[in-house]
């Protein structure tokens, strides 16, 4: 043992003395010399050290030596013993330790390797982990995969908002009477509203979404406005976190065809009758008509 | 040098068998009961007492501290009279011991289902309980010491190390988190608030499974493995290397419960990397377990009791990987709050603390009967039985858990919540939750089969009360040489003391930052003390149990602020003693419930909480909480108002005298608005009027309506400029 390390120690120091000299005029070529010197002394020594091993080996197996009992007690373990590294029963009287318990012995069998090995590993990705989230800080903390999970899906957002075609909002809602944007509306009722609402728009905790009395107001401008922002302190949450712009629509859509179906265990009515804005609407039409008349 | 003559005390040890076996039936039956209640509300059975959130702790109390506690007790008192070869210090420390501890768990079975409880998780009893369990403990540790001086074998075999440090950090624990100031003989408010009291619960609640439930275990596997099996353990060194790193390690990994929480970034790293550490350590103890079994696996066919002590072990060995995998943050994220945690934790609880223990006693009551196991065959129906049990009840659960995981996290296409509704995703594991009962009345009849063989057992023997051994004192020599480790193996107070200071350095080192170091808790000025009202409503929550179903911790994924609100702060939670983050999202999460800001997803007025609380299913269809009309008719009980705002003034809550003096004056001010603002509104009418119920501004109800609207209220206030505090 002590030999090959002297050997190692020669072979290791030998090409530093070969290139001292030459070193100061090509100090570039000398050290990638120097490299390879290395790497070829280094693959020497194993191949040597290699191919003594193997003849050691294949001297003992010429001679019939190298079935020894041990090594059959080893070779006779079952897959899984082999599997996992574990010593034979028969190989113990080594290691009996020189003390017993109430009857209770004890081996000093080595731990399987693949355990120590798992365990080092461990250790060295522990001190990883903490050297990038706590040391150079290159692991996210968690607010920032927060704001960075926001800003990503701010992008899709915005990206799906505008391919469902234009941004309305309460001031040029209209209504649809599509049957297409209607089925969506109940699908999306059905979703997020009726828990409060109730099945068919008849009313719970929140109130009949069926009769013509509304408390904030009906017509699909007035519907859009309060499904948007909702009615914090009633308990009507504001849907526009939730619910794109097209989609508040459809469900304000949905809620108005909802009128007159008198569902059954429908809640009394509570707010104010609507007086639907395009009545007011025609009458200032008709006005301007008047007016023009008289005018003229 | 002659042979002593002496006798080991096999009565205490029958005693502790007999209290094993009856209080884990109790605990099995109350666990089927509570989960029944979550596929069907009606097995909440209608009255206060026995509602999901009051006997919740009970399961958990009497499975642990009952069942498995007195099966520790059972095992270390009859292993640690033969490993030290004399018989127990003092029987009446012993009888002290055993009584002493009885009363606690009666206690418990009475105080929690009448709502008595600090609301910390498997740390629910009340001061005077948990200075009796402190005292209790002290006289298992005095007996034990006791008995280890006055030994004979001079060397302490490896399942006495386990029960030192099991000993002393069980200690510990208990006395570190039960820092509480009491209010009534009844009542008391924790020490440390919000974030602290957190960090400091989850560094107890997860060493009571290391402490309470591991390493009793491996030091009682150690010694009833080689026993069975009839063969040495398989490696000392190993037994030694994953003794010290298994107790120095476990210690940190506290913060693996609060990722992803209020915690400074710097615990949860520290909470995920020690856990990552622990799986070597952990399998250490199973492989010395497994491999004992070497060259003896034949006899596993015919025992039924190595049956149980290689499924308990196997199943130790994947709930201490699982829990590593659990903590890594990705995970993490998916499983917490879910299922999958409740399916964890019971693989550990039924495979490794249920089937070890049933081992040990089909090994010690033969024993100590001096007679055979009355039928072998009951002891092999009980396996399969048990095992059929597990299976059931972890398959179900994981899948559940998964589930409902990733169905809170889901976004369709234009980045909406996929299940908007909370209800949808409980919907879908119901089902799950039913195979979860079915599975706990099968491990429960195993459990019967088993306590119906031992009584028979025990009536075809009898009792050896003192069982004769004889023994050489130990030797006066100096011991030199040896392995290294034989030193501290001779030297049981070194081996506490070491012990002690390898589990204070993980504990130390993350407290000492959380108190000391105030960046770790952001400054909210806007956040306000609670009033008077919302503070009696605090404790009703408490009382109800509310936290064994309800977070209030908003974690910081899109797909929660985008269902609860903004993420939670950990300088929202300065006020509050106790904390009340919950573990499990059963219901919805409700750290946001009373914010009316812009964006408010979950505010509800106080009328849909009245209609919610008298009957969660009008408001709610097909919602799995229970009703709780009582709080509609309870008169809320204002004598101590005044002296919990003086025990929160000592914790530091910044009340002056004012609010003290008033604290009843603006109470009912409170209560009245809001009573006004609910006898207004139909539906509340209509209950009442209906249920004839004397409804008045002084009910229950009017103060946990109050608490409920506080709740994330004050953070309403700029939470951008909060963001860019440092």
């Amino acid at each position: 043992m002590k030999t090959r390390l002297y050997i190692l120690i020669l072979l290791g120091l030998s090409p530093v003395s070969l290139f001292a000299q030459a070193a100061p005029s090509e100090p570039g070529l000398a050290n990638e010399l120097l490299i390879i010197i290395y790497v070829i002394a280094a693959l020497m020594l194993w191949v040597t050290y290699f191919l003594w091993k193997v003849s050691i080996h294949l001297k003992k197996y010429m001679r019939g030596e190298f079935e020894t009992e041990e090594q059959k007690m080893y070779d006779s373990r079952s897959f899984w013993e082999k599997f996992f590294q574990i010593k034979p029963v028969g190989t113990d009287r080594d290691v009996v330790m020189d003390h017993e318990y109430d009857g209770i012995r004890e081996l000093d069998n080595p731990a399987p390797p693949w355990f120590m090995a798992g365990f080092y590993i461990t250790i060295v990705i522990a001190v990883i982990y903490f050297i990038r989230f706590s040391v150079t800080g290159d692991g996210p903390t968690q607010e920032e995969e927060y704001l960075a999970e926001m800003a990503k899906f701010e992008v899709k957002v915005s990206e799906a908002v505008a391919e469902q075609g234009a941004d309305v909002d309460e001031n040029t809602v209209t209504l649809l009477t599509e049957s297409t944007d209607i089925d969506k509306g109940k699908r999306i009722y059905l979703t997020n509203c009726k828990i409060c609402h109730m099945d068919a728009g008849a009313g719970g905790t929140g109130p009949n979404l069926t009769d013509q009395y509304w408390l904030h107001g009906g017509g699909i401008k007035n519907i859009f406005k309060t499904v948007k922002y909702g009615v914090i302190s009633k308990g009507m949450n504001s849907w526009k976190g939730t619910l794109t712009p097209l989609q508040i629509q459809q469900v304000s859509s949905y809620i108005m065809s909802l009128e007159g179906t008198n569902p059954p265990g429908g809640i009394d009515p509570q707010g104010e009758i609507w007086v639907p804005e395009d009545i007011p609407a025609v009458i200032d039409s008709l006005e301007q008509v008047q007016d023009t008349v008289v005018n003229e | 040098m002659q042979k002593e003559n002496f006798s080991y005390d096999n009565r205490i040890v029958k005693n502790f068998a007999i209290a094993t076996a009856v209080w884990g039936i109790v605990g099995m039956t109350v666990g089927v009961l509570i989960a029944s209640q979550l596929f069907e509300p009606m097995f909440n059975l209608g009255n206060q007492y026995t509602s999901f959130g009051r006997i919740r702790p009970l399961h958990t109390n009497a499975v642990i501290f009952a069942f498995v506690g007195n099966a520790i007790f059972m095992g270390v008192y009859y292993s640690l009279q033969r490993l030290l070869k004399t018989r127990m210090f003092s029987d009446t420390l012993s009888k002290i011991h055993f009584w002493g501890w009885q009363l606690i768990i009666v206690a418990a079975a009475i105080t929690l289902p009448l709502g008595i409880t600090t609301s910390k998780e498997y740390a629910e009893l009340e001061w005077p309980i948990d200075i009796a369990i402190t005292l209790i403990w002290v006289v298992f540790g005095w007996n034990m010491f006791g008995t280890i001086l006055k030994r004979r074998e001079k060397h302490l075999y490896v399942a006495i190390w386990f029960y030192i440090a099991t000993f002393i950090t069980v200690a510990l624990l208990h006395v570190v988190n039960s820092f509480e100031l009491p209010v009534s003989f009844l009542k008391s408010y924790s020490w440390y608030a919000g974030v602290q009291d957190a960090l400091v619960q989850w560094w107890y609640g997860h060493n009571a499974v290391a402490f309470f439930l591991t390493t009793p275990f491996l030091g009682l596997m150690y010694y009833y493995m080689p026993k069975l099996a009839n063969r040495p353990i398989y490696s000392y060194r190993l037994s030694i290397l994953h003794f010290w790193s298994l107790i120095f390690l476990y210690i940190w990994a506290g913060p693996h419960h609060l990722l992803y929480s209020s915690l400074p970034d710097w615990a949860q790293t520290l909470g995920v990397i020690f856990s990552i550490m622990l799986i070597a350590p952990s399998w250490g103890g199973m492989l010395n377990g497994l491999l004992t079994l070497r060259g003896a696996w034949d006899k596993v066919r015919d025992d039924a009791r190595l049956k149980f002590m290689v499924v308990g072990i196997t199943a130790y060995g994947m709930a201490t990987f699982e829990g590593p995998m659990l903590s890594l943050k990705s995970v993490n994220a998916i499983a917490h709050f879910t299922d999958w945690i409740v399916a964890h934790v019971h693989v550990g609880a039924l495979g490794w603390n249920g089937f070890l223990t049933f081992a040990m006693l089909y090994y010690i009551i033969p024993k100590i009967y001096n007679t055979k196991i009355y039928s072998k065959k009951m002891v092999n129906t009980h396996f399969w039985i048990g095992t059929l049990g597990i299976l059931l009840y972890a398959l179900p659960m994981y899948v559940s858990g998964f589930q409902q995981g990733m169905m809170w996290k889901q976004f369709n296409e234009v980045g909406q919540l996929a299940y908007p509704n909370f209800l949808d995703t409980t919907q879908q594991i119901l089902s799950n939750h039913m195979w979860r009962a079915l599975s706990g009345v099968l491990y429960l009849s195993g459990v019967i089969i088993m306590a119906v063989n031992l009584v028979k057992t025990a009536k075809q023997g009898s009792l050896v009360a003192n069982e004769e051994d004889s023994a050489y004192p130990m030797s006066t020599e100096e011991e030199h040489g040896g392995h290294w480790h034989r030193w501290i193996e001779r030297r049981p107070v070194q081996l506490l003391v070491f012990s002690l200071i390898v589990v204070i350095i993980g504990g130390a080192v993350e407290f000492a930052p959380s108190f000391l170091v105030k960046s770790n808790v952001e400054t909210i000025p806007s956040i306000k003390p609670y009033s008077p009202l919302e503070l009696e409503g605090r404790d009703i929550y408490i009382r109800e149990g509310c936290n064994n179903c309800h977070t209030q911790m908003i974690r910081p994924f899109r797909s929660e602020t985008v269902r609860y609100g903004d993420y939670s702060k950990s300088g929202e939670y300065v006020y509050d003693h106790p904390f009340l983050w919950g573990s499990k999202r059963t219901g919805p999460d409700l750290g946001r419930g009373g914010y009316v800001g812009e964006n408010a997803k979950i505010y509800k007025p106080a009328n849909w909480h009245f209609q919610h609380m008298f009957d969660p299913r009008t408001t709610s269809p097909g919602s799995i909480m229970p009703a709780y009309p009582w709080l509609i008719t309870q008169d809320l009980d204002q004598s101590k108002t005044v002296r919990k705002l003086e025990a929160m003034q000592t914790l530091g809550v910044p009340y002056d005298e004012k609010d003290i003096a008033n604290a009843n004056r603006d109470l009912n001010k409170q209560a009245l608005e809001i009573y006004n603002e609910l006898k207004e509104q139909k539906t509340v009418q209509a209950i009442v009027l209906e249920n004839e119920i004397e409804f008045d501004e002084n009910k229950e109800i009017i103060a946990l309506i109050a608490y409920l609207h506080k709740l994330g209220r004050d953070i309403e206030v700029q939470p951008k400029e909060i963001a860019k505090q440092p």
